[in-house]
């Protein structure tokens, strides 16, 4: 990486956002050096996104930002409203946008697209068009398609190549791989990193990803309900983190090398960042603050004296009152290694089991077998059209399979055999419906009294007033809850979890995955987590099967499976997980290394 | 998009007015209908008569005050009966799927290969049963349009993921659909149903100003209409106090409809 | 174009719509001619009308019209006619309905076209540019003015136009079609306008959400963000706009017939749906038949090159076809 010491890139002083509500970014300052990567990292109502379309002056209409923005030589005053950066965008400041699926028009060619920033005389040459796809590895027939004819990461592909068909000297990439599966993330990644360095672009990459920020970033700067929290190398934010915010976000995410007792988790949910009047923004949730830290605002200071950028400025800054010292930062006990030699009578064994849904599109299911033992906790690891979620729904009832066999060891109503909690906890409540009645239901139908629901409530650590809320009114961590109390309200022997916690904040899946633990634990039921995390398979489940493509690939014992993988592909994508290598090199808790 | 929340108040004021009308024609003009065919066509303006009269001599505006209940009444029941056959129908093919959702899914297409105001005209025309059987024949004509409304409502709930916990959960077809699918139909189906009754309030007296549905001599805005085409010049407030009062009355509900459909969209949004 | 898919795919989609709407058209003329079943009251009488009956008159009149046959072979007889362009006699003037149709075509055509043509030239751009200008104080009057013509009766407004442009300023004639071109378009003026107001409402609403519906897309931002000029973005808008607003026109077509027999009634032009009009209240069944038959073939029509069209503008249909 080389940092040229006389183009100063991107730089942001001051940068406020006010929406219609109130503030949603405060004072923020940022900069990032040509041929620098730096992360902006944050979870849902951070401003992230908002700082970045506030510095290529795409701000929702109602939504207006002030502040400095420079770049190289040219600065620009925000307050003179946003179409001052008119002529900044595309050519020399550009933005890359998360969802490949809905950044290309449907109906003109992707390779029309890539060059339709450029003047029309290179419009039309088609040397042109070839010189670009291949910059982003894509083959010459990309260009006379349409985006709908191409895969999730060959679109994000072509975006990438239509906003750099300017030649910008910052690219900003909102999210860039989040939407991608694991193992097209690399790739995307490699190329951004790759067309980085021959361009000497300065590179802002703004994600939730942890492990991306680890193994991408020179800098990272965590963001927490529009403010700065805390900037520094990947060394400093990780390994020796000042603010408990950060310590929290570390420590929230599950670990890949290792299966720990309980995720320390941060209580309470992500706030709006215009309902924080006083004091520290994260003062409601930390266990550190007192009456000073809900007072007074605290400003980002430098910390740690010798730890100097270029300008003079220093790179690590922490904005707290009462920073972590560097051994302060809260080790996560690992969990004895289990030695299982219980092997428990199966609940379930699924034989063969095949889904075709159309006799012209390969098999969702190509003859799957699994066994899931009374009171076990397993896993399903794969990417989007593994055919996980196909097999959830076949177990469950709502599909059927073409052919095989499910055996169930116990008798009784399909509902207390088995129960799911979906992934989006939003759509998977009645929204017309009070949480206590659903939940009454629930009992009811599982042939429970209704008079215990408040148990039932305060089985998933939920108050016993919210009975009388609406789904709506609640956070998406409580949904979940709601959700998952009304899938055990049957008292139900086994419990699929179909991605629970992919939409939820990283701060609140902790939360919830501590909490099925403890529920599983307590009521001594059979898991089934299906996921496409490696790290959080490896917290939920003793033995994992891996799926691709409709197959098992590989089967067994999680903790065997995570440190040696034998099948190629769970060796792609164990090696695909974003902050793998790096976490090995600043895992709390591993002192010898 | 933000509309002031006066929208609804404003509705609400010609909306009353025909009320009234609807509701006490018969004591605010009980002589609204007798005739005069001696004094025959008067100008507005003529002593008595602020809109003057028509050929047969009743007072325009109390023919008018008179006609809002024919014009209101049978529409009301038409946009009930065709939401209720919507609501039936349409759930029955969104719920059940298969033959019955194929059968229900062709009637509708085949019904609504035509224009509403000329089936209407042929059907209504032909059978000349007077005014109730118009009626009937316009909910037989508009159930389609509200079938496929709920049959799509219903089926975009099913594949959401909380009516497939509540399978999952073994509650019973008809408690889901009572219980959790409906309840989230019904805002829109009510919605749709007041618009239905503008289009309704339409279609019937574009059917009485042909000469159909109502009996003759009956006060009516669409028949008073008709009649007062020929006064044109003469008086033309035989045209233009009924010509403003439907238009009026029609734009007052399709406002308040679509102001109530925007705000179900924009809820519907932040969920 | 016709270098991205084959010619075997056009063929197909072509013929497949073609055979689903002459099915359509089956089913529809089977319904129209169990209209004169289905009328109350004897099928001979009704076709007698109001000429004299006698016992020897009505044996002639259902030896005519072979009522004394199946049912079905009824149906194919009369299904005869039709398809070599014989739709029978009109009851009222004695005289073949072709003739009786043929007359006045022409005159609601013009009327229909010049209503289609207004409507387009003006909803249109309107409705781009209330989209254009979403959420101010312009944009709400528009739509509210769009919302008010939408509901009007077209009758109730072709009257009012009457009296403000006939009557009071004397502008526009009140009565009568007109001879020679340009005479016939000032007198089909206010009829056309009063007709395109309620469609050209309808068009408005749609172009507005279509493209407000793509300006909301993730695309938008994205090219403003790459530095596209705003001609090109919205180009790109107006292209993928385009699908769902001539989508509209042609469904709007239907609409144009039901506006067209109020229409003509309110103005005395003498065109097919004033005729409609009177023969149904006439129960003069043959005539009804022939311009049923011939409006639902008129719409089936309307509706295919809409098909055809989205076959050609979106590539997405275009794969799905394919496929």
């Amino acid at each position: 990486m080389s940092v040229s010491r006389d183009l100063l890139g991107l730089v942001a002083r001051d940068l406020t956002v006010t929406g219609p509500a109130g503030p949603i970014v405060t004072r923020m300052d940022l900069a990032v050096r040509p041929g620098e990567t730096v992360a902006l990292v944050g979870e849902s109502g951070s401003g992230k996104s908002m700082t970045a379309q506030a510095m290529t002056g795409l701000l929702p209409r109602g939504v207006t930002a002030t502040g400095i923005v420079r770049l190289n030589d040219t600065e620009v005053d925000l307050a003179n409203g946003p179409d001052v950066l008119a002529g900044l965008r595309g050519k020399r400041i550009s933005l890359l946008l998360q969802n490949p699926f809905t950044s290309l028009s449907p109906v003109h060619r992707c390779g029309d697209q890539i060059v339709a920033a450029l003047p029309a005389t290179l419009r039309r040459s088609s040397d042109e068009i070839q010189r670009r796809l291949q910059e982003v590895d894509l083959p010459a027939r990309v260009a006379r398609q349409y985006p709908f004819e191409l895969s999730g990461g060959m679109r994000q592909r072509v975006a990438l190549a239509a906003s750099l068909a300017s030649d910008p000297e910052v690219l900003i990439g909102d999210e860039p791989t989040t939407a991608l599966d694991v193992t097209t993330q690399r790739e995307v990644l490699d190329l951004l990193a790759r067309i980085q360095r021959e361009r000497s672009m300065a590179l802002l990459l703004i994600t939730h990803d942890l492990g991306v920020a680890r193994e991408r970033a020179d800098r990272i700067l965590v963001m927490y309900a529009g403010r700065l929290m805390e900037t520094g190398t990947g060394v400093n934010v990780f390994v020796s983190p000042q603010h408990p915010y950060t310590a929290g976000l570390r420590n929230s995410d599950p670990p890949l090398d290792r299966r720990v007792v309980r995720l320390p988790a941060v209580a309470g949910s992500v706030p709006r960042p215009w309902d924080i009047k006083a004091g520290c923004a994260f003062a409601a949730r930390c266990d550190r603050a007192d009456d000073h830290c809900f007072a007074v605002e605290p400003e980002l200071g430098g910390v740690g004296v010798g730890v100097v950028g270029v300008g003079g400025e220093p790179i690590a800054q922490v904005a707290c009152w009462k920073p972590l010292a560097t051994d302060e930062a809260h080790h996560v006990e690992p969990a004895a290694p289990v030695v299982d030699i219980s092997h428990p009578a199966p609940l379930v064994t699924i034989s063969h089991l095949v889904k075709q849904f159309s006799r012209d599109a390969p098999p969702a299911l190509a003859s799957v077998s699994m066994v899931i033992g009374v009171g076990e906790a397993v896993g399903i690891v794969g990417e989007s059209g593994s055919g996980k979620t196909t097999l959830a729904r076949i177990l469950i009832g709502l599909e059927y399979a073409t052919s095989g066999t499910i055996d169930w060891s116990i008798a009784g109503v399909p509902a207390r055999r088995a129960q799911i909690v979906f992934q989006d906890p939003t759509s998977a409540l009645n929204p017309a419906m009070a949480i206590g009645a659903a939940l009454i239901e629930a009992l009811r139908a599982g042939g429970r009294d209704s008079s215990e629901m408040p148990a039932l409530l305060d089985l998933v650590g939920l108050p016993a007033e919210y009975a009388r809320r609406r789904p709506s009114s609640l956070s998406g961590g409580e949904q979940q809850r709601v959700a998952i109390a009304r899938a055990l309200a049957p008292n139900p022997k086994l419990l699929i979890c179909d991605e629970p916690v992919s939409s939820l904040d990283v701060s609140v899946q902790a939360q919830i995955l501590n909490l099925l633990n403890e529920l599983v634990g307590r009521l001594g039921l059979a898991l089934l987590f299906i996921t496409h995390d490696l790290a959080v398979v490896r917290q939920m489940a003793r033995r994992v099967y891996v799926m691709s493509n409709g197959e098992v690939v590989e089967s067994g014992d999680t903790e065997a499976i995570l440190t040696a993988p034998q099948h190629a592909y769970t060796r792609t994508l164990f090696a695909s997980v974003p902050g793998r290598r790096a976490e090995r090199a600043g895992t709390p808790g591993e002192i010898d290394e | 998009m933000k509309r002031p929340p006066m929208t609804p108040v404003i509705c609400a004021i010609p909306l009353a007015v025909v009320a009234i009308c609807v509701v006490g024609a018969r004591w605010i003009v009980p002589d609204a209908t007798e005739q005069d065919i001696l004094f025959g066509v008067a100008p507005a303006g003529s002593p008595g008569h602020r809109f003057g009269t028509d050929q047969l001599g009743r007072d325009i505006l109390q023919l008018a005050i008179a006609g809002a209940r024919s014009a209101v009444v049978g529409p009301i029941f038409i946009a009930l009966g065709s939401m209720l056959l919507g609501l039936l129908l349409g759930s029955l093919a969104g719920y059940l799927g298969g033959w019955v959702d194929l059968l229900l899914t062709k009637y509708a297409d085949l019904l609504l290969a035509l224009p509403t105001t000329l089936i209407a005209l042929v059907v209504a025309g032909l059978i000349d049963g007077g005014y109730w059987v118009t009626v009937l024949v316009l909910v037989v004509l508009f159930s389609p349009t509200d079938i496929r409304l709920i049959r799509g409502s219903v089926l975009a709930q099913s594949s959401r993921p909380y009516i497939e916990s509540a399978k999952v959960l073994g509650l019973g077809k008809s408690r889901i659909m009572f219980r959790h699918i409906l309840p989230n139909v019904m805002p829109i189906a009510l919605a749709t149903m007041l618009l239905n009754v503008a289009f309704a309030l339409v279609a019937m007296s574009s059917l009485s100003f042909l000469g159909l549905g109502v009996g003759p001599g009956v006060p009516d805005w669409g028949r008073q209409l008709s009649d007062g085409r020929d006064l044109l010049g003469r008086n033309s407030a035989a045209v233009i106090v009924p010509g403003v009062m439907i238009i009026a009355t029609a734009a007052a509900i399709n406002l308040l409809g679509d102001w109530i459909q925007e705000r179900l969209e924009q809820r519907a949004r932040q969920r | 174009m016709s270098r991205y898919f084959g010619r075997g795919t056009v063929l197909r989609f072509t013929l497949v719509r073609l055979a689903a709407t002459a099915l359509l058209l089956v089913a529809v003329s089977f319904v129209v001619f169990a209209l004169l079943h289905l009328t109350p009251g004897d099928p001979a009488r009704n076709l007698l009308g109001p000429r004299v009956s006698s016992p020897e008159i009505l044996a002639s009149i259902r030896a005519q019209y072979h009522l004394d046959d199946p049912f079905l072979s009824q149906y194919f007889h009369w299904l005869g006619g039709v398809l070599h362009g014989d739709f029978g006699t009109s009851i009222r003037s004695n005289t073949a309905v072709t003739t009786l149709l043929a007359d006045r075509v022409v005159l609601t055509a013009q009327l229909a076209a010049y209503a289609f043509v207004l409507t387009a030239v003006v909803a249109i751009p309107v409705g781009i540019f209330a989209a254009s200008r979403a959420g101010s104080a312009v944009d709400r009057t528009i739509n509210v003015g769009a919302i008010i013509g939408v509901g009007a009766p077209s009758y109730a407004v072709g009257l009012l136009l009457l009296y403000v442009f006939g009557v009071n300023l004397d502008v526009f004639p009140v009565y009568g079609s007109g001879d020679g071109f340009l005479d016939r378009i000032w007198h089909l003026s206010l009829p056309a306008i009063t007709l395109a107001l309620g469609i050209g409402a309808l068009v408005f609403k749609l172009t507005r959400t279509a493209v407000l519906g793509e300006l909301d897309q993730h695309y938008v931002s994205f090219a403003v963000s790459r530095g596209l000029s705003p001609q090109q973005v919205r180009s790109m808008v107006l292209r993928n706009a385009m699908i769902p607003v001539v989508t509209s026109l042609g469904l709007v077509f239907a609409f144009l017939f039901g506006g067209t027999i109020l229409v003509e009634i309110t103005f005395a032009l003498q065109g097919i749906g004033a005729l409609l009009a009177s023969s149904v209240t006439f129960k003069d069944i043959p005539v009804v038949q022939a311009i049923t038959l011939l409006t639902a073939a008129v719409i089936a029509l309307t509706a295919l090159a809409v098909d055809l069209f989205y076959f050609a503008a979106d590539p997405r249909v275009r794969k799905r076809a394919a496929a």
